[in-house]
């Protein structure tokens, strides 16, 4: 992952409410992501 | 899997990231194999740890963004809101959770490709159409005068990375030249050599 650097730390992130952009809109299921190997500019 | 520490801010965090605009509406990841879906969550296909390279990604500030060339022509920018377990890198991210927060188009005079005007219109009427349909606002980015100096700096240092490169090239295909030319030598010597010690006529 030379992109961002090594890694340093991890954490549990779990926010009060959801981002400003979601919280008026009906929750669905996430859409599930292909790993994001890093990639050329 | 959730981690036995209790979180220390009960907020989301933010990353800077960059998308190709996709027709009609649509950002689609650099590496072209995702489409982020409007109005949905966007979850990692595993779980990020320190020692894989999955999740969502995204860089730390906007200026680590810049220095990596995410900010070619025609690219959208934006802030990114993560969540879920998020593994912190040197200049970046990877998380669980994603969706964005506000989308910008880069005013920036200091583009690798050098061009703007039309297409730069093009890109934000685009950029508008996307925004609506993910729920988030748009905003031109213009750089203040301190990134402004910084961006040039940087993209001198891209051009002189560049120069050296080639010069190292050059260089490179000098000696392989030379070396190419020695090994020529020293075979025809060494054929000389044997031609006189064997008595034969060349």
């Amino acid at each position: 992952m030379a992109v961002i650097g090594e890694p340093q730390r991890i954490e549990y992130v779990e926010p009060l409410e959801l981002p400003p952009p979601l919280r008026e809109l009906p929750i669905e299921a996430p859409v599930s992501t292909p790993d994001e190997q890093e990639v050329p500019a | 899997m959730k981690h036995d520490a209790v979180p220390d801010f009960c907020e989301y965090r933010v990353g800077w990231r960059a998308w190709k605009p996709m027709e009609p509406h649509y950002l689609c990841a650099m590496n072209g194999n995702f489409i982020w879906t409007p109005k949905r969550i966007v979850q990692a296909d595993k779980e990020p740890t320190m020692t894989n390279t999955h999740g969502v990604w995204a860089f730390t500030t906007l200026f680590d963004l810049r220095r990596m060339g995410y900010d070619t022509s025609g690219n959208i920018l934006g802030r990114v809101a993560f969540w879920g377990t998020v593994v912190h890198h040197e200049t970046g991210l990877r998380a669980e959770f994603a969706y964005p927060l506000e989308l910008y188009v880069d005013r920036s005079e200091n583009k690798r490709l050098g061009y703007r005007s039309s297409s730069h219109d093009e890109l934000w009427e685009r950029a508008l159409r996307i925004g609506a349909e993910y729920n988030v606002p748009v905003k031109l980015l213009v750089p203040s005068e301190e990134e402004t100096i910084a961006l040039q700096k940087l993209e001198a240092a891209r051009i002189e990375e560049e120069r050296l490169r080639m010069l190292a090239m050059v260089e490179h295909r000098k000696q392989a030249q030379k070396d190419r030319e020695a090994k020529r030598r020293a075979i025809a010597r060494a054929a000389l050599d044997f031609a006189k010690k064997h008595g034969f006529k060349m």
